[in-house]
């Protein structure tokens, strides 16, 4: 073996030595300001507080749906700027019958094209006849506390909103499918462009006089209101190529409106509502003591809380 | 893989061509957010793009309508983007979707921003109305029936085809020369009056007992209308009736509004012949309960209503579910489930199930017993046993004898429990009538119609005194003794109906009762014990498993005779039925829809033989008959086609089907199938259907209709939902099929348009000009639907004191708005403003605002009683069942709740048929799908792709079966395990196996939705193009063929010769693996 | 047309594309090629849904050949300038520098098309540089890379200078990467911090040893393959030095990773109960046959027999069996790492092709990485064919 000064000279060695430093200081310099950085940079204040009347126009029955108390709270919540709610949700698991209602729901809010799902309902059975049993687990984004998808994005397509929500900004997003992989619930999935109907009624003559309807089912065409923006998928648009994911619907809680998986539970199985509100139903809920998360070592602190 | 090939997206092919330069090109520019023409800052999200507000929350995109995925008819927000229904929501007025729902006098733009809760199919909804494979236009049979070849036709044409007749399929190899007799031909009797008179001298003929009178009458009769004998089907039989009757009218899926209109279409034919689709459903639910609720009029049993109970579940503090499937199927899972989970969780309700299968709802159960199929009322008789000797029944309920008494007692509704009954030969008959034993004198009184009659009253044992009792009086209360076994003065042997219910339950000890229904004697008396420890706050809820067998009537009246012995009937908590609003008007309100000047009276025997007892009839020919009679149920749908099929009672000639698929629904459809293919025996066949269905892929004609988000329809109520209510389809995207004409009236091709096509060449009475009444006319279907709409808005007060508000002008604009993509054809507020009527127009609005009228929550109950009772004498012994006979055997019926094993048509048990085979199939809903109907809606698919074959493993394991494995589901009535579907063309009943400790061992089952052969699964050729199938849409199994045909019938299924009911869960099959 | 160049440093590459192996692979190219083509257009037509990852398994036979090619890259690179710098005997020309370094590059390039190829939107690639987060590997590797690719084409430039005081520190820095970048792939995995599978900082040392390996063996592939039959004796014997040293790294390599990878897994062994089910799944479920077929059989046990004998054609062989088998391994490491869903029942709960937990590559996928493949080879030849035009004008 040599010695470095047989292989280098001394200004060859100072060089060397610079470069290397420098490359490494960069380095270090950038990981540890993207790690500060990963909050979000999202509109808070004054500008995000609403206010919403619907609610205050409907008259009180002596009992009400959980629903409607819910949409209430809701309505509260959001007269509060952003960074004094916090979204949680809590799913009842005694309560939920199984039905899907929320997957779908989810589904047709978001319009969401085939193999993308943000909210599946798990069934495992359990016992050996007669002593069965059925369990029934919606899963949607546990917009966990310490996410474990944000930070493997590369882009800053990820984060963590001030009320909680982890978002994703499907202008940004690559679609490298890092997120996915770091999700252990498997609460992201890829927008791969794909259509319902793509194989149905070929061969269908078209025109008017079309003896069946066979056109392009227009329900599918039609642009989603994710984040209160217009997304189109035509042409390759995003979300199209796009990681998706559960977002607690901000768009629909903008308009006063529960999460859409939340509305629609038969079984009223899912609460929602802002844990900052010590009065909410949602946290009558989470502060009992059958309530769990999902894979809790991870230390993902999940925000979607079920109770057993 | 294909999912670029389809060159309707073009668009999305756009992308891939260019994808490649895009790619290179703009990475190197970096990307750019889609441009955002006017940047404004972001209210959620920092981003580029400009924000979009949300539209789905305005009154404006929302049109509230009644969804029909399934028949629990669910209120629904059709939310509409571009015109477009993007979205199915809950409405929020509706008590289907909300618990309490929103009060009913809640602004739009509240509402608007309300959603209610639906189940993943009602959400799905949209993609029935936006199915790529949806017919647009008439089409024409161009091959042989089930070859799937088609042409259009212009409707007029199809009109004047169905209407004149003639060598209408020459093109058709084998019918070149057939002649097709049209309508005109077949409806011949025109004369109303000429009918009216041989109605009547045909009951006549029916109600003499001898025969040789009966024989004379039948002379009688042919030389009194020697001049019509010519339209009269046969001559020798005039209780076959009129030619008219060789038009059948069925149904499968056929709600108010609609229904008025079939039945005057058939009215306007004269045909006897409406039949529905009842006993493929749950039949003798419905006809056991029509016993159960015949009451004693002018002294003999009728005017029970064709309904059923269910519990008022919200309020039950124990349920017992008894086959019923209330979180995947039922009447249905969203108002049913917020009724029940969080009263499960809080602990307030405790429910326990009987099911061959754990359900999802045995998941949420105290107990579960796996019943044995078919042994339904076994259980029930262990339990009525235990109740009655543990004195564990309501006592006071019971001992109500007529309405007086049960009033006193704060009751609304009584039992016949306690009246005596006549034993001869040990059987139990008729109840003994007083004036027959000397208790009483006869009375003259009134019947209904103003003519005399005896009174003769019936007698109930008052502390060991026989009593008068006149069940409907409300002065004296008769409070009676509950047992009773004695014998009168005279010898008569009486006991009282409960008395003879204690003896038919102490024919077998707990043990064996238990034994027969394969549960463990522990838990069945358990279950008793909690049954009967909530007062009237406990109900068994009941619904196909128990009906649909061939010993279902039997089944279901056991477990209502628990309900009375819980007397729990009008109770909260309890027995509840449906209130509705009316919309047809009455005379004297605003207006009488039901009206139909110049209608035939129909008469005769009807092709199913309903509501007719054989012996009366003269074909009578001892026993066994050749087909089945059905003196007590009706809508028999499992002997539609089969009767045609043997021409029993007589030969049928044109078919008109509408929303139905019996070759796909029936157990054993494919005998359906065999006759729809023989164009001897079924020489005209219409079917009316949003698409190429399973069994109207057989048709002769296709009429295409408006799906249910384009239509109107009044959807009613169920029993499980107290408040009063009347939930309003209506149409609220432009009609997808294509216009025509119809009495110069545009609208499109539609089930309406059918009828008043033909109702206006055949020139029927009713339709038309001056319809209703002069001056109303019937020619548009709006001129039905918006007067309806009208009368339900007003109220059922003459002087519209109970009518809704008026629809402000705020309103009145988004109901204008919300309607803006609708055209002419189906919306026109002038013609809609002029048929309500000024005044009432803006009522109307605030009706189809709401989408329906539903009276709020708290007006469901008073006290804890529910608001709208029952109200009536219950059956617990049934004088009429016990009077008809089963004209399999010739034996009597049973008037009260027993356990009879399966049987065939003849009275056999089955062991032929079991033999070699020995697991039992049944079948269930899952909550993805409703028959053959939804497994054209995409967004399900992912749910559920395909259904299984679900086994016990140690059945399969004792088998050699492996988990995943294909076999086929094959019977000794279906030894090959195939589809044969008609026209050369087989479809294997293959299904994959899927292991599970849900299901009780012995017995497997599949779920209800899957293994279609038509509705787009396959491909078919209109005008000489052929369209592809989606493969998608033929996953899975569907193993209806494999349940057994009646040995004795050998076209149909084994049925309940009582309730109707066809047999789904009684057929023992084995699994033969197919392939690897 | 090389002839008066046979003994210079030039001739090693120059003439070696015109040895016993040139037709092959010349033949070898064009159908990698033209396979690569139908490849990426069925990639571009279908998007992915023609491939066999989705949303649970969301990296597929791409991402593992990139692993490769960086491996290649970075091993290639350090061995190339550890050799040249410290003068090794068989390393210390300049064109033994620069074929190390156009191998590297060859290596990298190819990588970085199946990435892309990979990416949902594209598009958007350069996202990544432009609105970077460094608290991703997925960033960091790409900044890495791409400065990598710089201070690599300048080495390359510099070399043909007579003397240069900034090649050896670029070559310092290019190798400081060469050995991160590696690594730094085994962290891409680590990083997923809930995935058990992954989390082995273990993972890190196997990327840097498998680079190590992948860098000797391709470039005992090259120097074997492309050695001129009529090369004068002291190129012979220069050859032969550097092929001994390459063989020996190889067989090192081998045998080390093999090592680690026995300590990761060692724990099974030992205690059967903590075996996890992707370990189980590797070694005794449906991913048996390519963890010991194609990567113990085919990519150590074979090319470590290969390489003891003496056979030249065996080494060539041996060194294309062991970079087959890094393939294999990097798939070893790569889907059981993705096939365990944490939620049982989850692909049931909602079916989709691109929602399960099953993933087997699909004839688009090999086609494409035929093309990655045939992508490097033109690299190769292209860069090889540059250093001797530019070394003969010079
Ligand atoms: N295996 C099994 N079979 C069953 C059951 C089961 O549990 N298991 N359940 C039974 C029960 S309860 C019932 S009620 C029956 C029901 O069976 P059916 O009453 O026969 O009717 P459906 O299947 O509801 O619908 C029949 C057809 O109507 C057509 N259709 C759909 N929408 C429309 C429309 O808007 N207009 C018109 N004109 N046609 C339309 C479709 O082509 C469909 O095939 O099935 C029974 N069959
Ligand atoms: N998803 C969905 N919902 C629907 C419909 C639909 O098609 N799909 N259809 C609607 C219609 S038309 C109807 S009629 C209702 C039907 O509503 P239900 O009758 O509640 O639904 P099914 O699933 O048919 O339930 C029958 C149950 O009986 C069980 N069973 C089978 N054999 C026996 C037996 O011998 N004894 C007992 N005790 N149980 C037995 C079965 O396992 C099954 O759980 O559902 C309505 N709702
Ligand atoms: S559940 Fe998954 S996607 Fe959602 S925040 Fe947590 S780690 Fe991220
Ligand atoms: S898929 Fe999109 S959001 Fe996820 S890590 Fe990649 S760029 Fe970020
Ligand atoms: S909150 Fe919204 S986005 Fe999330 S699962 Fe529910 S419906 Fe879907
Ligand atoms: S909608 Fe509610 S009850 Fe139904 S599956 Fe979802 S969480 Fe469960
Ligand atoms: S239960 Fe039936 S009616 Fe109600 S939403 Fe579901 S499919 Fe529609
Ligand atoms: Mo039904």
């Amino acid at each position: 073996m040599k010695k470095v000064s047989e292989i280098m000279d001394r200004r060859e060695f100072i060089r060397a030595g610079g470069l290397v430093g420098v490359g490494a200081a960069a380095a270090g310099a950038a990981i540890l300001k993207d790690r500060g950085e990963l909050a979000s940079k999202d509109p808070t204040g004054e500008k995000t507080v609403r206010n919403l009347t619907a609610m205050k126009n409907l008259k009180t029955q002596p009992s009400e749906d959980d629903h409607i108390r819910m949409q209430r709270e809701l309505a509260a919540a959001m007269s509060k700027p952003v960074e004094k709610r916090r979204w949680i949700m809590v799913i009842d698991l005694r309560k939920c019958v199984g039905c899907q209602a929320c997957t779908i729901g989810c589904v047709a809010e978001n319009k969401l094209p085939p193999g993308v799902v943000y909210r599946p309902v798990v069934q495992t059975e359990i016992g050996e006849f007669p002593n069965v049993r059925l369990n029934f687990l919606p899963r949607p984004c546990m917009h966990c506390e310490n996410p474990s998808c944000v930070p493997v994005c590369p882009v800053k397509a990820t984060w963590k909103r001030p009320d909680g929500v982890v978002v994703i900004d499907y202008d940004r997003c690559i679609g490298c499918r890092y997120c996915l992989n770091a999700c252990p619930y498997g609460a992201r999935t890829s927008d791969f462009g794909r259509y319902y109907t793509s194989n149905e009624a070929q061969g269908a003559p078209e025109g008017k006089e079309r003896p069946i309807y066979g056109s392009p089912a227009p329900w599918e065409g039609l642009p989603s209101n994710e984040y209160g923006k217009s997304w189109n998928r035509k042409d390759h648009g995003s979300p199209v190529g796009n990681a998706r994911k559960c977002h607690f619907c901000l768009h629909r809680l903008e308009n006063g409106l529960l999460p859409m998986c939340v509305s629609t539970c038969i079984g009223r199985a899912t609460y929602f509502g802002d844990s900052n509100d010590t009065e909410s139903l949602v946290v009558e809920k989470v502060t009992r003591n059958n309530v769990q998360t999902l894979l809790p070592h991870w230390d993902n602190k999940p925000k979607c809380y079920y109770i057993v | 893989m294909s999912e670029n090939k389809d060159s309707k997206h073009s668009s999305r092919r756009g992308f891939l061509a260019g994808s490649a330069l895009l790619g290179a090109g703009v990475a190197l520019t970096g990307s750019r957010a889609i441009a955002a023409p006017e940047r404004r800052e972001s209210a959620i999200m920092n981003n580029d793009r400009a924000d979009a507000p949300y539209e789905l929350s305005k009154p404006s995109n929302i049109i509230y309508t009644a969804c029909l995925q399934c028949n629990t008819g669910c209120g629904v927000s059709a939310k509409l983007q571009d015109g477009v229904i993007v979205k199915i929501d809950g409405n929020p007025y509706n008590p289907w979707t909300l618990l309490p729902q929103i009060p009913f006098k809640t602004t739009v733009e509240t509402a608007a921003a309300i959603d209610g809760a639906i189940c993943p199919k009602g959400q799905a909804g949209l993609q029935t109305a936006y199915d790529p494979y949806r017919i647009r236009k008439v089409l024409k049979r161009a091959g042989k029936r089930g070859e799937n070849k088609w042409i259009t036709i212009p409707f007029e044409q199809a009109v004047k085809e169905i209407v004149e007749g003639g060598k209408l399929f020459a093109n058709v190899p084998g019918e070149q020369t057939r002649e097709v007799e049209g309508l005109s031909k077949i409806a011949v009797l025109k004369d109303a009056k000429g009918a009216k008179a041989m109605a009547s001298d045909v009951k006549a003929i029916l109600d003499e007992k001898d025969k040789d009178k009966k024989k004379a009458l039948v002379e009688e009769f042919k030389q009194k209308h020697a001049a019509d004998l010519d339209k009269l089907i046969d001559p020798n039989h005039p209780d076959f009736g009129p030619k008219n009757n060789q038009i059948v009218v069925a149904w499968g899926r056929l709600k108010g509004g609609r229904s008025d209109l079939y039945k005057r279409f058939a009215d306007g034919l004269g045909t006897t012949n409406a039949h529905g689709h009842t006993t493929v459903c749950q039949g003798s639910l419905y006809f056991t309960c029509k016993a159960i609720s015949e009451q004693y009029v002018d002294g003999k049993f009728t005017d029970g209503n064709k309904f059923y109970w269910q519990a008022d579940t919200e309020n039950s503090k124990f349920v017992f579910f008894v086959g019923a499937n209330l979180f995947e199927g039922n009447y249905g899972p969203p108002n049913r489930s917020v009724r029940l989970t969080g009263n499960l969780v809080s602990g307030f309700t405790k429910i326990a199930v009987a099911d061959p299968r754990f359900s999802k709802l045995a998941s949420k159960a105290w107990k579960w017993l796996p019943i044995k199929p078919g042994t339904d009322a076994a259980l029930a008789s262990g339990m009525i046993r235990w109740i009655l000797e543990n004195k564990r029944y309501d006592e006071k309920f019971l001992a109500n004898a007529n309405k007086a008494a049960a009033t006193a007692n704060g009751e609304t509704s009584w039992t016949n429990a306690t009246w005596l009954v006549e034993i001869k030969d040990g059987k139990p008959g008729k109840f003994v009538r007083a004036s027959d034993i000397g208790l009483s004198q006869p009375e003259t009184r009134k019947t209904k119609d103003g003519k005399d009659y005896q009174e003769k009253f019936l007698v109930a044992m008052v502390q060991g005194t026989p009593t008068v009792v006149d069940p409907n009086d409300m002065k004296t209360p008769v409070v009676a003794d509950l047992f009773v076994d004695t014998k009168l003065p005279n010898g008569t042997q009486i006991k009282s109906g409960l008395q003879v219910l204690l003896e038919n339950a102490k024919q077998k000890s707990f043990k064996e009762w238990a034994d027969v229904a394969g549960v463990k004697e522990s838990d069945m008396l358990e279950v008793a014990k909690e049954l009967t420890s909530y007062g009237k706050r406990a109900a068994v809820d009941i619904h196909r498993g128990p009906a649909q067998h061939t010993n279902g009537f039997y089944n279901i009246l056991s477990w209502m005779t628990i309900n009375m012995l819980l007397g729990n009937f009008d109770a909260k908590g309890g027995m509840c039925i449906a209130s509705t609003y009316d919309t047809m008007g009455k005379k004297g309100k605003l207006y009488e829809l039901s009206a139909q000047p110049g209608k035939m009276s129909s008469f005769g025997i009807s092709s199913i033989r309903h509501g007719v007892d054989y012996e009366k009839t003269t074909i009578f020919e001892g026993y066994p008959a050749k087909r089945n009679w059905y003196p007590i149920s009706s809508d028999i749908y499992e002997e539609i086609i089969p009767s045609i099929g043997d021409a029993y009672p007589y030969q049928v000639k044109a078919l008109f089907l509408y929303m139905g698929a019996p070759t796909y629904s029936l157990p054993a459809g494919q005998t359906n199938i065999k006759i729809l293919c023989d164009v001897n025996k079924l020489p005209l066949f219409v079917a009316n259907d949003i698409l190429i269905g399973p069994t109207s892929m057989y048709a002769d004609y296709i009429f295409p209709d408006l799906s249910y988000l384009e239509r109107w329809e009044f959807q009613g109520s169920h029993p499980c939902m107290p408040c009063k209510v009347q939930p309003v389809r209506q149409p609220a995207i432009a009609p997808i099929p294509e216009n025509c004409k119809a009495f110069d009236a545009e609208m499109p091709i539609s089930f309406e348009a059918m009828l008043f096509g033909l109702a206006e060449k055949l020139k029927l009475p009713g339709f038309g000009a001056d319809a209703y009444a002069p001056g109303l006319d019937l020619k548009h279907f709006d001129d039905f639907y918006i007067r309806a709409v009208a009368n339900l808005a007003y109220g059922e007060k003459p002087d519209g004191s109970d009518s809704v508000p008026d629809a402000d002008e705020k309103e009145i604009k988004s109901f204008l708005e919300a309607r803006k993509s609708l055209p002419k054809s189906v919306f026109d507020v002038e013609r809609w403003k002029k048929l309500a009527g000024e005044k009432v127009w803006p009522k109307v609005v605030y009706v189809l605002n709401r989408g329906g009228r539903f009276e709020d929550h708290d007006k469901a109950y008073k006290g804890d009683r529910l608001a709208h009772p029952y109200g009536k004498l219950l059956n617990l012994y049934q004088e009429k069942t016990a009077s008809t006979i089963h004209s399999g055997t010739g034996k009597k019926n049973l008037g009260y709740a027993n356990y009879i094993p399966i049987m065939d048509y003849h009275g056999k048990e089955p062991e032929d048929l079991r033999k070699g085979h020995d697991l039992v199939l049944i079948t269930h809903r899952s909550v993805v799908h409703t028959k053959s109907r939804t497994i054209t809606n995409q967004w399900l698919n992912p749910l559920m792709p395909e259904n299984a074959v679900l086994i016990n493993p140690t059945d399969a394991k004792r088998l050699g079966l492996k988990q995943g494995q294909k076999v086929k589901v094959v019977s000794a009535t279906n030894p090959s395990g195939d589809w044969d579907l008609g026209a050369g063309s087989t479809k294997q009943m293959l299904g994959s196996l899927q292991f599970t400790q849900t299901m009780r061992p012995g017995v497997i089952s599949f779920a209800l939705g899957f293994g279609n052969w038509a509705s787009g699964a396959v491909d078919f050729s209109i005008d000489g193009k052929t369209i592809k199938g989606e493969p998608k849409r033929a996953a899975g199994i569907h193993a209806n063929a494999a349940m057994w045909i009646d040995p004795a019938l050998k076209n149909t299924c084994m049925l309940d010769p009582v309730g109707g009911s066809v047999s789904f869960y009684d057929t023992y099959v084995k699994l033969v693996p197919v392939g690897s | 047309m090389n002839s008066q160049h046979s003994s210079s440093d030039a001739a090693q590459g120059a003439s070696g594309l015109a040895t016993q192996w040139t037709k092959a692979l010349w033949l070898v190219w064009i159908l990698f090629l033209l396979a690569g083509i139908v490849g990426v257009i069925l990639r571009l037509t279908h998007g992915h849904n023609a491939a066999g990852y989705g949303s649970y398994v969301t990296w597929g036979l791409w991402i593992g050949v990139y692993f490769l090619g960086v491996g290649i890259s970075g091993g290639s690179f350090i061995l190339g300038s550890l050799g040249y710098l410290f003068e090794i005997d068989g390393f210390s020309r300049p064109s033994d520098l620069r074929l190390a370094i156009v191998l590297s590059l060859a290596g990298l390039l190819p990588a970085f098309l199946g990435v892309w190829l990979d990416l949902g939107r594209m598009d958007r690639l350069m996202n990544i540089l432009i609105h970077s987060s460094f608290t991703s590997m997925m960033a960091f590797n790409a900044w890495m890379y791409n400065i990598f690719l710089i201070v690599a084409a300048l080495c390359w430039l510099l070399s043909f200078k007579q003397k240069s005081s900034w090649l050896k520190p670029l070559l310092t820095l290019g190798m400081l990467f060469s050995i991160l970048f590696p690594s730094q792939s085994g962290v891409f995995f680590e990083a997923v911090r809930t995935n058990e599978f992954w989390r082995s900082p273990l993972l890190s040392m196997l990327f840097f040893v498998s680079a190590i390996t992948l860098g000797s063996a391709s470039l005992l592939f090259v120097r074997a393959a492309i050695a001129p039959r009529t090369a004068s004796r002291t190129d012979q014997s220069h050859l032969d030095s550097a092929l001994r040293v390459l063989r020996a790294v190889t067989v090192i390599g081998l045998i080390i990773y093999v090592v680690f990878e026995f300590a990761e897994f060692s724990i099974t062994f030992w205690n059967p109960g903590a075996l996890s089910p992707n370990t189980d799944y590797l070694l005794f479920g449906g991913y048996w046959p390519v963890f010991w077929i194609l990567h113990i059989g085919v990519g150590v046990i074979a090319p470590s027999i290969l390489l003891a004998m003496k056979s030249r054609g065996g080494w060539v062989f041996a060194s294309l069996l062991a970079t087959i088998g890094f393939g294999a391994a990097r798939l070893c490491v790569l889907v059981p790492g993705q096939v365990i869903g944490q939620i049982p029942g989850l692909a049931q709960a909602f079916q989709d092709p691109r929602l399960s937990y099953d993933y087997h590559i699909t004839s688009m996928e090999y086609l494409v990485a035929l093309m990655m493949i045939a992508v490097g080879m033109t690299i190769f030849y292209v860069g090889v064919k540059l250093s001797q035009l530019v070394e003969s004008r010079l």
